[in-house]
């Protein structure tokens, strides 16, 4: 079935997808239709085309290395870990994570801004590779048909981080630890080392972010959206289990989601401590 | 069953009227607008009757009474654009306010009410696949199809308001056809098609005669409540639109906007763009496991239903 974007110039990409990748990203595509898309708009061709970039970025640019990540559960899950780089390469890498370093490999659907589905062409690319709006029952839904969902509960604020708080963990949302009680899912948290460095944000200026209505506006050392090569690694707890309904008050989740939080830290300060430099 | 169609010279009605007459229904049809062509079904024990009634006039009143009907299906709720908007709105709002009174009246039994998907919106912070229970946020961006909120909430208020009539309302996704006058059916009538640089959204439709199934389905099965009917499955706008043999015409928001009204495009609101920017899809289990409905044609048989053969293709 020819692709929306079927012309020569993806055609010439496609053909350069090594079969290594688009088996991997096959193998982790499921219910997808005559078209080549699933019910969410995810399309396995897109995925490959976004994975030679980021298989780029994970192998050569950020040489990531993962501990742990066979800890991550088979089926319904949810993924998560500190914000650590503007611009969201933590949660491109994590994802890379998933489909090169898996088994078997998994498409992981990551919760994203609701400011990224307003932006033209942005919306398409992220819907195309498999990234929802953060709703609720959104999560709700494709947890319960048994995906894995990427949340970084410091929210946009995790992600405008600027040098002096790199590491910090700021205040998690609750509204994950509801979900994951509400349909048994179990928790893995992460860290994700090196993203401070990668894409250290100097100051954030507000004053333009409110002009622009970006959620905030980082003055970065290479000025541009281009991140440094720092070296990147990403270390997997041992899955989390809570007994719930998903319905408790507040003050409940919230002791919940600081046992999340603690294992994070713990995982942040391991990567940390184990980093040999920051560059090499 | 003795069953009365309103709206029936629409192509959903006529849809509609055929099929039921086809299953053996004894059907009578309504409508306001002249009727085309008489409809005549081979198989079917008796023939249609067609009445160019309007629903606000006295005569529908005494067919109503007359003819103890088994049923009604209140097809005559329009979410399309093709007459003006305070036209649209008497027909949705007194139309539908007078069908379920007349309903209620004289003893009519059953009650079947087409709405359509639209009503929930198009909206950035939509969930995929919203429910029944999704509150119909169209208003928010759209006003000028409050009218089909409110047809839609009218019926679904007379649940509560007359027990003894037994009420389904069906919020369907665009329906795709030969016939079909759904705003996206129309949209692809047209060789060039506009869409908006940047935007995809996943987009739900439904064969017309799949339509139809769902409106018999729900009629003979007995369900009460409001259900969502979904054909079978989602794409990218940009599919439908090059699966149709158009061709896709990618413009700026602003240009757009001010596109409306003329080649060809219809005079409204500017709301109506948001349906070519952001997902409107919704959740039809509910009706599914209720009736056992599944649709005949699938995704390509649907979509290729409004095919054109493009020149040199």
């Amino acid at each position: 079935m020819p692709n929306e974007t079927s012309g020569t110039f993806w055609d010439w990409i496609d053909r350069h997808v090594p079969a290594e990748l688009s088996e991997r990203v096959d193998r982790a595509a499921h219910g997808i239709n005559a078209y080549g898309y699933d019910k969410w708009g995810f399309s396995p061709s897109a995925a490959k085309r976004s994975l030679l970039v980021s298989e780029f970025l994970y192998r050569r640019y950020f040489r990531v290395q993962t501990h742990g990540i066979e800890r991550v559960p088979e089926g319904r899950g949810l993924l998560i870990g500190n914000h650590s780089a503007q611009m969201a390469y933590d949660g491109m890498m994590v994802a890379t994570a998933m489909l090169l370093k898996a088994e078997p490999p998994r498409a992981v659907r990551a919760m994203i801004e609701k400011f990224f589905q307003l932006q033209p062409l942005v919306n398409v690319f992220l819907a195309r590779n498999g990234q929802l709006t953060g709703l609720p029952e959104n999560c709700e839904r494709l947890l319960r048909a048994d995906e894995l969902i990427l949340v970084f509960p410091e929210g946009a604020k995790g992600g405008g981080k600027v040098w002096r708080d790199r590491y910090k963990l700021f205040d998690f949302g609750t509204g994950f630890m509801r979900l994951a009680l509400k349909t048994r899912s179990p928790i893995t948290p992460f860290a994700f080392i090196g993203g401070e460095e990668a894409c250290a944000a100097l100051v954030d200026i507000k004053p333009l972010a409110r002009l622009f209505g970006f959620p905030y506006f980082p003055l970065t050392p290479t000025l541009v959206p281009l991140p440094l090569p720092a070296r990147c690694s990403i270390y997997f707890g041992e899955p989390l289990r809570f007994e719930g309904t998903g319905d408790e008050e507040d003050a409940e989740i919230i002791a919940k989601v600081n046992i999340v939080k603690e294992q994070v830290a713990a995982l942040i300060r391991r990567g940390l401590s184990e980093r040999k430099g920051v560059f090499f | 069953m003795r069953v009365l169609i309103t709206g029936a010279a629409g192509p959903r009605g006529r849809l509609l009227a055929s099929r039921l007459a086809a299953e053996g229904h004894e059907v009578v049809g309504v409508a306001s607008e002249p009727f085309a062509e008489p409809l005549t079904v081979p198989a079917a024990v008796h023939p249609i009757r067609l009445l160019r009634l309007d629903l606000r006039q006295r005569g529908f009143e005494d067919l109503v009474r007359r003819e103890r009907f088994d049923a009604v299906c209140h097809l005559a709720v329009h979410a399309g654009f093709r007459m003006a908007a305070s036209e649209r709105y008497r027909m949705n709002m007194e139309g539908s306010q007078r069908v379920i009174a007349l309903c209620a009246a004289h003893g009519v039994p059953r009650l079947i009410v087409a709405s359509h998907a639209a009503i929930y919106g198009s909206l950035p912070d939509n969930p995929y696949f919203m429910t029944e229970d999704s509150p119909p946020r169209v208003g928010k961006a759209f006003p000028e199809m409050q009218d089909v909120v409110t047809a839609d909430l009218m019926a679904g208020a007379a649940m509560w308001k007359y027990p003894s009539l037994s009420i389904a309302v069906l919020r369907s996704v665009n329906s795709l056809g030969p016939t079909s006058r759904d705003a996206l059916a129309v949209l692809l009538r047209h060789r060039y098609v506009p869409t908006l640089v940047g935007f995809d959204p996943m987009t739900q439709v439904i064969h017309e005669s799949d339509l139809a199934k769902a409106f018999s389905v729900a009629l003979t099965s007995g369900i009460r409540g409001v259900f969502n009917v979904t054909g079978p499955g989602e794409v990218p706008i940009s599919v439908i639109v090059r699966e149709a043999g158009c061709i896709k015409v990618p413009l700026p928001e602003t240009l757009l906007q001010a596109a409306l009204g003329r080649f060809g495009l219809p005079d409204v609101g500017e709301g109506v763009l948001e349906f070519l920017k952001h997902p409107c899809l919704l959740d039809g289990s509910r009706f599914a496991t209720a009736t056992g409905f599944t649709p005949d044609y699938d995704l390509e048989a649907t979509l290729h239903s409004v095919r054109k053969e493009r020149p040199g293709a």
